[in-house]
């Protein structure tokens, strides 16, 4: 074994080496980026999920498909708050007024999580258990109402019969991060409005 | 040796490389194909949006309209729009929305326009008579012609005009906490021939007489034709089984408690003197109309006047629960400038009149009512979505409620 045997031998060591430190990195931004893309998916499609739901039961609040069932309209929307609403719909189509009520809940509902702010956004059906009722989770989940000259109705709401047309907005993140960078999505809907609000 | 391993190790983790970046850019699309999914529902959903207050439009300018629309191209995507009956007097309007092979569907169910949904509503306003400061009106409004106001009255429903504002001045700042929109023509009927023909058909009607009505909360009416007739009972439900009861070229005098859902009718008259209804004392529910689930209705559809009688009764307040249709009229107070102060007139319901009529007379120095009544209405927000059984309706339709 000469000198270019040990040479070989060392330089297989040192690009090995590079190699292997190379490997480590790579593998860890490989982990970190897989983490934040996957993440990223997943939390966009559960805020498009959220949303479809919540924003189609919004545009229906008052719908009743027997209209001899129907409520006036300033009785359809029964409380409202900066983030929870009740208000009666018709979900299932079968001509008989369900009560809806989105509200929110607290950190400490979902304690398991490593996230310490997402709470649970609970979409409680005729009185339901809002254990059983939990439609995703969010960061945020914020109401703005608007009264028919489009004036937004100072909180607490005394007459939701007033309500004319709604701001939402509803901020999501993952439930773990990696490093602890959360990653965020949001979604805002300036004017939504269920037209049987306004059925006159 | 080792080198070459080193070549292999390098291409292997190349490869593991490239799988990952595949991976990464694969989630990236997914993420874009949810946005992108989203974005297609809310242009089909839009769409078919649209289409419904297209097909609206045409119903609203033309009841009998029903050839919809087929496959018509909008904003990228298509749609379709037909009209069907649901029911003897409800139309729907079933309009779909094609994006990028999504569709989606909004439906609407419509009735006529019936005017028991107005808390008020008046065909002329005269040029003297302003709503001003402390006014306070409850439910939608409407007025065939200006709405004069003064100072910082308030609406609490939808307020509608034919011709617009009469501000008495440019500090006149009136509140339209339901809105207010002009250009909006609601003319009256011209007859009051449905609330004849349906007490015809189904209901009682009499003619060429005064008939006096007294209800009980037991659901039956206590009645006399002619002011010499005897009284007899019946049950409403056989008296008048569709609770339509009409007098033509007569009066009516009613007072008690109704229960279930009733309109009176005096139509058809010639001259002044019939075709009004007088209130001889307090007609009011048998359930609390302010109770959603009150079943109880009452509809008071006159030719001429209701007229709110002068009678020993009626000389402390009178408590109406109904909606008040007077077609060439008003609600009246009789010899309202001769009796003395009676109170106030306690209206849950609604007053669809013709011209306001005089309920009392008041001291311009003190504002105070010297003769006659106070008035004050309230609407009953049951009217918004049911009414009384043949309540005059207009010639246009109203949108019941909206899916989409």
């Amino acid at each position: 074994m000469g000198y270019s045997t040990i040479l070989d031998i060392i330089g297989a060591f040192v690009i090995g080496g590079i190699l292997l430190l190379t490997l480590f990195r790579v593998n860890d931004n490989t982990v970190q980026n897989f983490f934040y893309y996957n993440s990223d998916f997943i939390l966009q499609r559960d805020l498009v999920d959220i949303i479809l739901i919540v924003e189609g039961d919004l545009r229906r609040i008052g719908y009743c498909d027997n209209p001899d069932n129907l409520v006036p309209p300033n009785q359809t929307i029964l409380s409202a708050d900066s983030n929870s609403i009740s208000f009666v719909t018709d979900l299932h189509r079968t001509g008989k007024l369900d009560t809806v009520e989105y509200r929110t809940g607290t950190p400490d509902d979902l304690s398991e999580t490593p996230n310490p702010r997402d709470i649970p956004l609970y979409r409680v059906i005729n009185n339901a258990n809002a254990e059983r009722s939990v439609t995703g989770v969010v960061t945020e989940f914020h109401l703005v109402y608007f009264d028919a000259l489009g004036d937004s109705i100072p909180l607490p709401i005394s007459s939701p019969g007033e309500i004319q047309t709604m701001e939402l907005s509803i901020k999501v993140e993952n439930a773990s991060a990696y490093n602890q960078n959360y990653s965020n999505a949001y979604w805002r809907q300036v004017r939504l409005a269920s037209k049987n609000l306004r059925s006159r | 040796m080792f080198g070459r391993a080193s070549v292999f190790l390098v291409l292997g983790f190349s490869g593991i490389l490239l799988l990952y970046t595949q991976n990464l850019f694969r989630f990236s699309s997914d993420s874009v194909d949810v946005y992108t999914q989203y974005y297609t529902n809310t242009m089909a959903e839009n769409i078919a949006s649209s289409a419904a207050n297209l097909a609206c439009n045409k119903f609203f300018l033309n009841p009998t309209w029903t050839s919809g629309y087929s496959n018509v191209s909008f904003n990228g995507g298509t749609f379709s729009a037909s009209v069907s009956s649901i029911s003897s007097n409800r139309k729907k309007i079933t309009a779909t929305g094609t994006y990028n092979g999504i569709s989606k569907s909004v439906e609407v169910i419509f009735q006529p326009s019936s005017f028991a949904r107005f808390g008020y509503y008046g065909a002329i306003m005269p040029g003297n008579l302003y709503y001003v400061t402390g006014d306070t009106v409850s439910g939608p409004m409407h007025v065939q012609g200006k709405l004069n106001v003064w100072g910082r009255p308030v609406f609490t429903g939808k307020v509608t005009t034919k011709s617009g504002l009469k501000k008495f001045d440019a500090a006149t700042d009136p509140q339209f906490l339901g809105g207010y929109e002009s250009g909006v023509d609601l003319p009256l009927p011209t007859t009051l021939n449905t609330v004849s023909a349906d007490a015809a058909s189904g209901g009682r009607i009499f003619s060429e007489t005064d008939v006096w009505l007294t209800f009980n909360a037991n659901g039956s009416v206590d009645y006399k034709v002619g002011a010499s007739g005897t009284w007899t009972n019946a049950m409403l439900s056989t008296f008048a089984p569709n609770g339509v009861i009409a007098v033509t070229k007569g009066n009516l005098h009613v007072k008690g408690t109704v229960k279930g859902k009733v309109t009176l009718g005096a139509s058809l008259s010639s001259g002044v003197s019939n075709g009004n209804i007088y209130l001889d004392d307090d007609i009011v529910y048998d359930t609390d109309p302010s109770n959603p689930n009150c079943p109880d209705m009452l509809g008071l559809v006159a030719t001429n006047n209701v007229i709110i009688t002068d009678n020993a009764p009626n000389k402390s307040n009178i408590v109406i629960n109904a909606s008040i249709f007077s077609l060439k009229g008003g609600l009246k107070a009789e010899n309202y400038s001769t009796i003395p102060y009676c109170g106030s007139i306690q209206l849950t319901g609604g007053l669809i009149e013709y011209q306001a009529q005089a309920t009392g007379v008041f001291n311009p120095y003190t504002g105070q009512i010297t003769n006659g009544f106070n008035q004050t209405i309230h609407f009953d927000e049951r009217f918004m979505t049911h009414v009384p059984p043949s309540f005059p309706t207009s010639s246009s339709y109203e949108v019941l409620t909206w899916f989409e």
